[in-house]
């Protein structure tokens, strides 16, 4: 026993012992100074820059050379086409200090998996040796959710360990026991959440264990295409090895010890400076709402699950004098039977996703930010949940969502500083499509569509509109991905259009981001087929709660299906298929589009069984808008009217504009009949409006008598007002007493 | 040009920058600035201050129609018609027009496409000036959410960032003082 330890131990050789005792002199360090590992003084980088940026180029090298040779081992379309994977070298301590181009949120969730190792004592047993092979997909164990999978290997010098390597992607299928695909959108307990491992070790001398390939083909839908994302992971974290290993040889080892953390002080420091010098401090309220429905379907076999919420994320943001950030999100909804529990992992990694393009504005992406920063919610909420039972299949749709709110403030405070250029709304509206079957020749399948995972929009500036299909906060591929690629993977899912749907947007002196449509026509399902969709744009209450300085907030999603259609008649006659909701709905209504039953989703759906000739219509990701309508420049409205992204009855209904369109497509705008229409719409907020007091004293009435509007609602209230910060709010603005209970 | 050195910006480009004017290669070389501008606060607050036809003096710009205001012992929130809001530690929603969507038809006229809310379970709140009837604000909150105050800026940290702290700093500036307002209705009211 004694060898056994000395030999664990030896292998962590430093100036401690083990890995907790690391990180918990690291934390000491940070607390002690207010500098990572307490770096007063960047010494290395002082004494010569020229060769310390040289040090840090070749990290980024390093990384991504790992991710851009690795994604061809993939045989996913969401790795080889969408890159939806990342490469990252680690500390010890788990602080990332360099990672590709990718899944960059993933820096804020790799440290929790460290820390995690070191607290279950898996240093002791079964310990950190050369050559070993770890993984992860668990958010109980820092993951973000099992989708993302997370292979790792220690680099040791000279029996010393100095780093980690890894690699992680968004796999296709997760086993997930009712929704294929790997983001669910009903989940009613964690023992439906799919394969779900580690940290674990998954093979030593630089080779998988042949059982984990076994339980990949297993547990999971996609057997072939998980083994060959598990290699990909696993061949560029030992590229990145070797590179790493080249690189002490190179600048030595306290050189590579020293610079590794001095980067990432030097990183602290420059997202602190950007705060103080070019954001206003302050207190900023933002909230969300997300319905799920579960009543009716859970029924029978989830009793505990069958219920309605509408989800709450309330966030209290504070950018203090210190130039932290801290984001309360007391008064969130409690955990439950349901998706939108937000373990810890998922809740970083999501705020990572819109914080590192606003925020950090590095190229060396890496875990500063988790040092300027912090995410709290009481224990047992949504945001903070306590228990083993509920769900883990989506923290990284809560933390995404909850992290939204937050870059608006910062979009703003830029805006209040005067820095406008550097101002926007940085909205990561993601959706992805669960679906699988069993074709004719019975095989089965699964599979997750990221077509609108790489397409995310840009919110709009206070100078310039959003913009649709321009980033991709959270992966670097910037459009849709291939839809050749998609068809090979999902067969019964025919693409017949991607494209931005006329009018889908929320309006602004700067209008967010119009929304875009994904649609399918199903073909040859085989022996059945199942669809569901899942994401963060918002459904039927918005995406988020408020718009930025007049401007409406986020537009919701929207999925329809459509079953026993006449589709494939009207392709025989040479017909052509609506591309979009909108056009689905004028052929329907025309009657043209024969449909023998629909259904109509807001951004999420349930798993909906899908037959030979159904259309599926997805539109999503209007971004947030800027500014008060009324204040939308008439050559802007003209402009959307003549790409054709904005009726001219949109334009006179909510703008004010008169725009004469002729034959040619030229467009005109009346200046004196749309000075009368927007004069017209001025006064008619006189006549509508109450002042606030008259609204206050209402409303106050029929929160006193509980009238909610609905059941959901009073719910949601009687929910959420445990949490002492909320509650206080609550009771002070309506002015109830104590007594008061819902 | 002279926006990518550590210079910045001249007050005149500035100001286009606020008017949305500024062409899209002056922006970028604003981007790509290694150091941002040290004094650009202080422009700003010339470029807004000459925006608006009233004399007090700006603290600081809270959105695009509204400022906080030193007048007197006072710092209250301004519309730039001239509109007073009161002190900014008070919600100014509170001293606001209010209209309250509820229905898909009030939603039809602002949504147009068929992904509306769903009106059972949310209302969209719009906030106007009382005086130029500007829309300030938008809320999309289930009934009987409280108004949410969006933001309560930290303005004396904030001018002790920009190295020119204000003479009357005082910490009780920072404050939320909302309750005070809706404490004062309900007693009016006799609740």
């Amino acid at each position: 026993m004694g060898s056994k330890q000395t030999t664990l131990r030896k292998s962590l050789k430093g100036e401690n012992i083990g890995l907790k005792a690391r990180i918990d002199h690291a934390d000491q360090q940070y607390k002690d100074t207010g500098h990572i590992f307490g770096l007063k003084y960047l010494e290395v980088l002082e004494e010569d820059p020229i060769k310390f940026d040289k040090f840090q180029t070749r990290l980024i090298a390093a990384v991504s050379a790992a991710r851009e040779t690795s994604k061809h081992v993939s045989g996913s379309p969401a790795g080889v086409g969408m890159g939806e994977l990342l490469h990252l070298l680690a500390l010890p301590e788990g602080e990332v200090v360099a990672s590709s181009f990718g899944l960059t949120g993933h820096v804020m969730s790799f440290p929790l998996i460290v820390r995690h190792m070191a607290e279950t004592g898996l240093e002791e047993n079964p310990g950190f040796r050369d050559g070993d092979i770890w993984g992860t997909n668990d958010p109980l164990a820092g993951g973000p959710h099992q989708s993302d999978c997370y292979t790792y290997v220690p680099i040791f010098y000279d029996g010393e360990l100095i780093a980690w390597a890894a690699g992680v992607n968004h796999i296709a299928d997760t086993g997930h026991s009712i929704c294929p695909g790997g983001v669910p959108a009903h989940s009613p307990t964690t023992y439906c959440d799919g394969f779900t491992y580690g940290p674990m070790k998954i093979g030593e001398d630089l080779i998988e264990y042949k059982w984990f390939e076994r339980m990949w083909m297993r547990r999971t839908r996609t057997g072939t295409l998980n083994v060959l994302d598990e290699k990909m992971r696993l061949t560029g974290a030992i590229m990145l090895r070797g590179r790493v290993m080249e690189l002490v040889n190179e600048f030595g080892l306290e050189y590579f010890k020293r610079a590794t953390r001095e980067i990432l002080e030097r990183e602290r420091r420059a997202i602190e400076r950007r705060v103080r010098t070019q954001m206003v401090p302050g207190e900023f309220r933002q909230s969300l709402f997300r319905p799920i429905r579960q009543k009716g379907m859970m029924g029978h076999l989830y009793r505990e699950a069958d219920k309605d919420w509408i989800v709450h994320m309330n966030e209290t943001i504070t950018i203090e004098p210190s130039s932290f950030i801290n984001i309360d999100c007391d008064g969130s909804t409690t955990q439950d039977y349901f998706w939108a529990n937000g373990h810890r992992g998922g809740i970083l990694l999501g705020m990572g996703w819109h914080t590192m393009a606003v925020l950090v504005q590095s190229p060396l992406v890496n875990t500063s930010l988790l040092r300027m920063l912090d995410v709290k919610g009481p224990p047992g909420s949504i945001i903070n949940p306590t228990r083993t039972d509920v769900s883990t299949c989506a923290p990284n749709v809560v933390g995404t969502m909850l992290s939204l709110l937050p870059n608006h403030v910062f979009g703003w405070s830029y805006f209040m500083r005067g820095f406008l250029e550097e101002s926007y709304l940085c909205e990561y509206v993601y959706s992805v499509i669960g679906s699988g079957g069993v074709l004719k020749n019975g095989i089965p399948w699964g599979m997750t569509d990221f077509g609108y995972v790489g397409s995310s929009p840009r919110g709009p500036s206070p100078w310039r509109d959003g913009e649709a299909a321009m980033v991709g906060s959270g992966n670097p591929e910037a459009d849709f991905g291939e839809a050749e690629e998609w068809e090979f993977v999902e067969p019964p899912l025919t693409s017949l259009s991607r494209k931005l749907i006329p009018d889908m947007c929320s309006h602004g002196k700067h209008r967010g981001s119009i929304g875009t449509s994904a649609a399918h026509l199903i073909s040859d399902p085989g022996q059945f087929l199942t669809m569901n969709t899942m994401g963060i744009s918002g459904t039927d209450m918005l995406g988020c709660s408020v718009g930025v300085c007049g401007g409406y907030p986020m537009l919701n999603g929207y999925v329809l299906y459509l079953h026993d259609t006449n589709a494939f008649e009207l392709l025989e006659q040479g017909e052509t298929l609506p591309t979009d909701f909108v056009e689905a709905w004028r052929m329907i209504d025309s009657g043209k589009l024969k449909v023998g039953s629909m259904e109509v989703y807001g951004n999420e759906s349930p798993v909906t069984q899908l037959k030979h000739g159904d259309l599926v219509f997805q539109g999503l990701q209007a971004s947030s808008a800027w500014g008060e309508p009324l204040d939308r420049e008439f050559d802007l409205i003209k402009s959307d009217i003549e790409r054709g992204w904005m009726t001219p009855e949109t334009a006179r209904k909510v703008y004010g504009a008169v725009v004469e369109v002729a034959a040619n497509g030229a467009c005109k705008v009346d200046a004196d009949a749309s000075a009368k229409a927007r004069l017209e719409l001025r006064n008619r907020r006189k006549t509508r409006a109450v002042p606030a007091k008259e609204f206050w004293a209402r409303e106050r009435a029929k929160v006193v008598a509980k009238d909610f509007s609905h059941v959901d609602v009073a719910n949601m209230y009687q929910d959420t007002l445990r949490y002492e910060k909320w509650h206080r709010e609550f009771y002070e603005f309506w002015q109830l007493s104590e007594d008061y209970k819902i | 040009m002279s926006e990518q050195t550590n210079e910045g910006i001249s007050k005149n480009k500035l100001k286009l920058l606020v008017e949305g004017k500024l062409p899209l290669d002056d922006i970028h070389a604003l981007l790509r600035m290694p150091v941002k501008d040290a004094d650009r606060f202080w422009k700003y607050l010339e470029v807004l201050q000459e925006r608006v036809t009233w004399k007090e003096k700006i603290l600081v710009r809270i959105s695009e129609h509204l400022y906080v205001v030193e007048k007197g012992q006072e710092r209250i929130v301004k519309c730039d018609c001239g509109h007073e809001f009161g002190d900014y530690r008070i919600n100014w929603k509170l001293s606001s027009l209010v209209y309250a969507r509820t229905s898909t038809e009030e939603f039809d006229e602002i949504f147009t496409t068929q992904n509306k809310p769903n009106p059972e379970i949310v209302e969209v709140r719009e906030f106007y000036c009382p005086t130029c009837l500007a829309q300030l604000g938008v809320e999309a909150v289930p009934a009987g959410y409280p108004f949410l105050f969006e933001v309560l800026p930290d303005i004396d940290t904030l001018y002790e960032w920009e190295g020119k702290p204000l003479k009357s700093a005082n910490k009780d500036w920072f404050q939320n003082k909302t309750a005070t307002l809706t404490a004062k209705w309900a007693k009016e009211a006799g609740k």
